[in-house]
């Protein structure tokens, strides 16, 4: 479904994705887990369309085609879903008005019939509840005054009402209790299937307990530096990123680099 | 003969046909009234932009192309195509022109008068003679002057004590094309809200077409005692128009006045709204969205004057400006050396989206008393890049993801109109002018 390849990205003129390879079917779970810097969030954002970042070199395929060369809103419509580390609050849009023409945008680009307001509404209710999203912030304006924990139940349910193929979740863990961790994951396991894959960005461990991945890779300095099973993470759990870094074989330029905060 | 003098001929002509045509009408004061405020505008002439409350909204244009008033019952308000959708909701309607076929709506009585000003006038009731020409100072203000000395006609209500109307007052301004052109109008407005009484009024000035034309309108309001007053006033005059109004209110004690002034269309548009806070607990509220496209120039003028103590007053002027237009912002407030425990907080925000437009926003606080709370802001910012991808990343084109940011920043205005078909009709056709 995706394949990423040698992809170098850099943000004004510091380079940040140093040629990374990655390779996501369908039906597939990815974790990808690295330190602060690591170049993950900016990993998702480049898939996304983000165009504050520049890619230097590499390809992204996606279903076939090239991925890069889309806007961002073509990307959606296609079935690629990005969740926010950081959703954004837009005071003064409704969040029902956004979602339904959010949703629609998509059925149009399918040469599906829109939703009218009533198929929405009963069909918003019912994803909602999966994740346990009270109908109240529907009314709301997007994301504004929202808690950490609302705005990424928020972000789980635009997804499951979008209903992507490829959902790249950036750090949807992040500022989560126990309680809303596993309503999000459990919204998560909802949407796993045959046809879909799901990429996490994480800092932790912690979600990957209850959303259990195929495959979990270690970013560091913009590029992968290791992958394996599921017991990578617990690994990464015990032993800290140090090690990555050490075996990781950096020279010192990279070093410098991620200093000054990559 | 002076140039000025010359300039102002046809208007000399217009007024001395207009007194011909109402002589009579409202008795000796109100001809009176007419050439004094005349005679102030020979006196003063269009200001230029030397004039420190023109520095950036010229009247040059105006002045040049000479607009004559129609010599016609009404003239001084003739026309109407009303661009406000104003279907769907319940309401005392009072058209300009007159139609003649809503003669009163069921609005004449002893403690009510909904109607045409000509009308009552004619009656002369107190509360007129009390207050017409009286609010509006037209000393140092020519157009107010100009709009005095054609007062013909407009809207008038009047509520006695403790008087509530439950549906709004809608007073239709509005030109047609095949008439509005090289045209200049003055409609009047006096509202009259006795104590404790409380009313909605809805004021829509529109047109449409390329025409040159003017609206010169000046609406004055008193509220008594305890009075409440919510009033929209919108303006989307035609593409080529002037549009060129004040409002003026006076607020007796514990009176409220809560205000949302929606400006765009026309070429140039300029709206003045001044209340005097004259009595201990007034409430004032301003609230203003100004959208311009093209080359559109758009200037709002505030000024809250606060004269007693224990007053309040809020105000939220928001603006839309995207190719190459100009909107100018001053907010004065002022606060008397009596009016102890004034608390004042005036904002502006304006959201540019290209790069010719151009705002002036100036705040102008002038505080003689010493136990006052008193605060500004001014914003003057493009769209947010994080939320037009966020939006993007969900599927939304460039273009549909600015539109809904843009209806969201008006909606902290617009979403102030309470009555549901108006404020869609309003956000709808208003934005429209944008061009995005």
């Amino acid at each position: 479904m995706l394949e990423v390849r040698n992809l170098h990205a850099r943000v004004e003129g510091k380079e940040i994705l140093r040629g990374i390879d990655l390779t996501v079917a369908a039906g597939e779970v990815h974790a990808i887990m690295g330190p602060n810097g690591s170049g993950k969030s900016t990993l998702a954002q480049v898939l996304a369309g983000r165009d504050t970042y520049e890619v230097t070199a590499g390809e992204v395929r996606y279903q076939g085609q090239d991925l890069l060369d889309m806007a961002p809103e073509l990307r959606a419509v296609e079935g690629v879903f990005l969740g926010f580390q950081y959703p954004v609050e837009i005071p003064g849009l409704n969040s029902l008005y956004f979602l339904r023409a959010a949703v629609n945008a998509g059925r149009a680009h399918r040469g599906e019939e829109e939703l009218d307001a009533m198929d929405f509404m009963a069909l918003a209710k019912e994803r909602m509840q999966a994740v346990e999203m009270g109908e109240d912030l529907l009314r709301r304006p997007v994301n504004a005054g929202f808690s950490g924990g609302e705005k990424k139940r928020a972000e789980i349910f635009q997804m499951t009402m979008l209903e992507p193929t490829l959902a790249i979740l950036d750090e949807t863990d992040s500022g989560l209790d126990i309680d809303a961790l596993k309503v999000v994951a459990q919204g998560i396991n909802l949407f796993r299937g045959p046809e879909r894959a799901i990429i996490l960005v994480t800092h932790y461990q912690r979600l990957l307990n209850y959303v259990v991945p195929d495959v979990v890779h270690v970013i560091h300095n913009g590029r992968l530096v290791k992958s394996g099973g599921k017991e990578l993470a617990r690994e990464l759990e015990d032993t800290g990123y140090s090690w990555v870094e050490e075996s990781a074989g950096e020279e010192p330029a990279a070093a410098a680099d991620r200093s000054q905060g990559a | 003969m002076s140039q000025a003098a010359s300039e102002h001929q046809g208007y000399l002509e217009d007024f001395e046909k207009l007194n011909a045509r109402v002589s009579g009408n409202g008795g000796g004061w109100a001809g009176e009234l007419r050439r004094r405020a005349m005679e102030r505008f020979r006196h003063l002439g269009f200001p230029s932009t030397r004039h420190e409350e023109w520095k950036y909204t010229s009247l040059e244009p105006l002045r040049k192309a000479c607009l004559r008033t129609p010599d016609v019952s009404g003239g001084a308000v003739a026309w109407r195509c009303d661009r406000f959708d104003s279907e769907g909701w319940d309401r005392h309607a009072l058209t300009f022109p007159w139609d003649g076929a809503n003669a009163s709506p069921d609005g004449d009585g002893d403690d009510l008068f909904i109607g045409r000003l000509a009308t009552a006038m004619e009656g002369r009731p107190p509360w007129v003679e009390a207050h017409l020409g009286r609010h509006a100072d037209y000393d140092d203000h020519a157009l107010r002057a100009l709009n005095t000395a054609f007062l013909e006609d407009g809207g008038a209500v009047w509520l006695g004590p403790g008087r509530v109307l439950e549906r709004p007052v809608h007073m239709a301004f509005a030109a047609v094309p095949e008439h509005a052109s090289g045209g200049i109008v003055h409609p009047r407005t006096l509202v009259v809200a006795g104590a404790g009484s409380r009313l909605t009024l809805v004021e829509t000035y529109s047109g449409s077409g390329e025409g040159v034309y003017c609206t010169n309108a000046v609406t004055e309001i008193v509220l008594e005692d305890d009075a409440e007053l919510d009033h929209y006033r919108l303006v989307r005059e035609g593409g080529g128009a002037f549009h060129l109004g004040t409002v003026q209110v006076h607020q007796a004690r514990n009176s409220r006045y809560r205000s949302l002034s929606v400006t765009s269309g026309g070429s140039m548009t300029r709206v003045e709204i001044n209340a005097l806070l004259d009595g201990e607990g007034a409430d004032c509220l301003l609230q203003g969205l100004y959208v311009a496209g093209g080359t559109q120039h758009v200037d709002n003028r505030t000024a809250i004057e606060h004269a007693r103590p224990h007053a309040t007053s809020r105000e939220l002027y928001k603006g839309v400006l995207s190719g190459r237009s100009r909107a100018v912002f001053n907010g004065k407030i002022v606060v008397r050396k009596e009016a102890q425990k004034t608390d004042a907080q005036q904002s502006n925000k304006n959201l540019m989206l290209s790069r010719d437009a151009e705002i002036d926003s100036k705040p102008q606080l002038e505080i003689l008393a010493d136990d006052v709370r008193c605060s500004h802001g001014t914003t003057i910012g493009q769209l947010e890049e994080d939320e037009l991808f966020y939006l993007r990343s969900r599927g939304l084109n460039e273009g549909l993801a600015k539109e809904l940011l843009v209806h969201g920043f008006a909606g902290e205005v617009l979403d102030g109109i309470a009555i549901e078909p108006l404020r869609e009709g309003v956000e709808n056709g208003v934005l429209s002018e944008l061009g995005i």
